[in-house]
């Protein structure tokens, strides 16, 4: 394959007579020969005419609408997601989040954003307290305090997490992974959040997240009652059945090895 | 929130530059506008799959060349009109030279527009963006030969309309 090309076949380029097989080797050639390529626009006044019939454009005012549209970018996006996770929080049903949402919010809001304590909180955090989940550039986590309660207490126990609530750690399972993954919730006064994650990299990942409402003061958590978007994500990810409590306890002694 | 105020600010310096491609694939400045605003939406809704470190301009202009093929299946007539003259109207001196300058400007325009579209999108991306054969393939899907003979195509359209200069 000749590599050299000289004025003549650029010639012929320019006018659309270049040989196809002479012509893919150049466009091969210009992808990595500057010199070729400054070459080939010296000869083409053709190029330069075009850049400047078009360029006018981009001396002209741009419409108020267009620029507003763009200003209010990063503002209305998280606004968007602020009222979504607002919607999801006044249902009784809760409403699933997949990680891929939460990729997109913690892609999008940046480092340090936190999703929901119990308190409602959305917004930048310089860290997580107070917070369930938090978004990092791998996705949705759970947060310090929830991911060493998830590591340690096997299902249905509980432990007061401060500024949260009362964890409870529901059934624990493989997903088709082989990744641990356990299902929880946090109950505050009124509302509860019921979440299931899987354990990789040494992270707690958020498969789905729900919100409920508890009825008279009553909290159950049996696997039966939780949000019906975790149920559901449960249902979707299990592989086999729960894990027995023999299993769940080597699955967790196996992650803090 | 600093990232999305540089996000922000990157779209909006994008704005000018987003206009020329979109005038360029559209044809007039209304639905060069139309595409750009369609964009903007596009942009924002899917900021999250903007990979840091990789270039936010030809993100952008892929964006805006996706919307123009979607929104063309969507068959309305177009009526090519040059508004960019018009709009351009005694912006800087007004010699013989550039009067003449801007009616040659607006001729090439209306060749450009008058180019078959999968012509004039690689004109659009090759010439007007300054992607590459390779870039240019990529963001359209089709080989890199394709690339090379639209264009050269294209070019020799244009230069036939212009009296072969």
């Amino acid at each position: 394959m000749a590599r050299h090309f000289s004025d003549a076949e650029l010639s012929a380029f320019l006018r659309g007579e270049l040989d196809e097989v002479r012509m893919e080797e150049l466009a091969m050639a210009l992808e990595t020969d500057g010199a070729l390529a400054e070459r080939l626009e010296r000869l083409d006044l053709l190029t330069v005419q075009i850049r400047e019939a078009f360029d006018p454009v981009m001396a002209m005012t741009v419409p108020k609408r267009l620029s507003e549209a763009a200003s209010r970018a990063s503002e209305r996006f998280a606004a968007d997601n602020v009222v979504s996770l607002a919607d999801a929080r006044t249902k009784r049903e809760g409403m699933r989040y997949r990680w891929t949402e939460y990729a997109a919010i913690a892609a999008s809001l940046a480092l340090g954003v936190v999703i929901g304590g119990q308190s409602g909180v959305f917004g930048p955090a310089s860290d997580d307290s107070g917070a369930i989940i938090v978004g990092s550039p791998d996705g949705a986590t759970v947060a310090s305090p929830v991911a060493a309660f998830l590591a340690s207490q096997g299902g249905g126990e509980t432990q007061q997490i401060a500024g949260l609530g009362l964890a409870r750690a529901s059934i624990s399972f493989r997903d088709s992974e082989s990744r641990l993954c356990r299902q929880f919730s946090i109950e505050a006064a009124a509302r509860a959040t019921d979440g299931v994650a899987c354990f990789a990299n040494g992270k707690w990942a958020v498969a789905a997240i729900g919100t409920r409402a508890i009825e008279g003061g009553e909290i159950r958590t049996a696997n039966g009652e939780a949000s019906a978007a975790v149920l559901t994500a449960v249902d979707e990810m299990i592989e086999g059945e729960p894990l027995d409590a023999e299993a769940e306890k080597a699955a967790l002694g196996a992650l803090a090895r | 929130m600093t990232d999305n105020e540089s996000r922000d600010r990157q779209l909006i310096a994008l704005l000018p530059r987003l206009r020329r491609f979109a005038r360029a694939l559209t044809g007039n400045m209304a639905d060069a506008d139309d595409l750009v605003q369609a964009v903007i939406e596009k942009a924002i809704g899917n900021m999250h799959m903007w990979q840091d470190g990789t270039h936010f301009d030809r993100w952008v202009i892929t964006i805006a060349k996706n919307c123009w093929i979607d929104n063309r299946r969507s068959a309305r007539v177009r009526m090519p009109h040059d508004d960019v003259s018009e709009r351009l109207d005694l912006i800087g001196d007004d010699g013989r030279e550039t009067v003449e300058k801007r009616a040659e400007q607006a001729e090439l325009r209306r060749a450009v527009d008058g180019l078959a579209d999968e012509q004039r999108a690689v004109v659009a991306l090759v010439i007007i963006e300054g992607f590459s054969y390779r870039e240019t393939a990529d963001a359209l899907g089709i080989p890199l030969g394709t690339v090379m003979s639209r264009l050269a195509r294209a070019r020799a359209t244009l230069m036939t309309q212009l009296g072969g200069n």
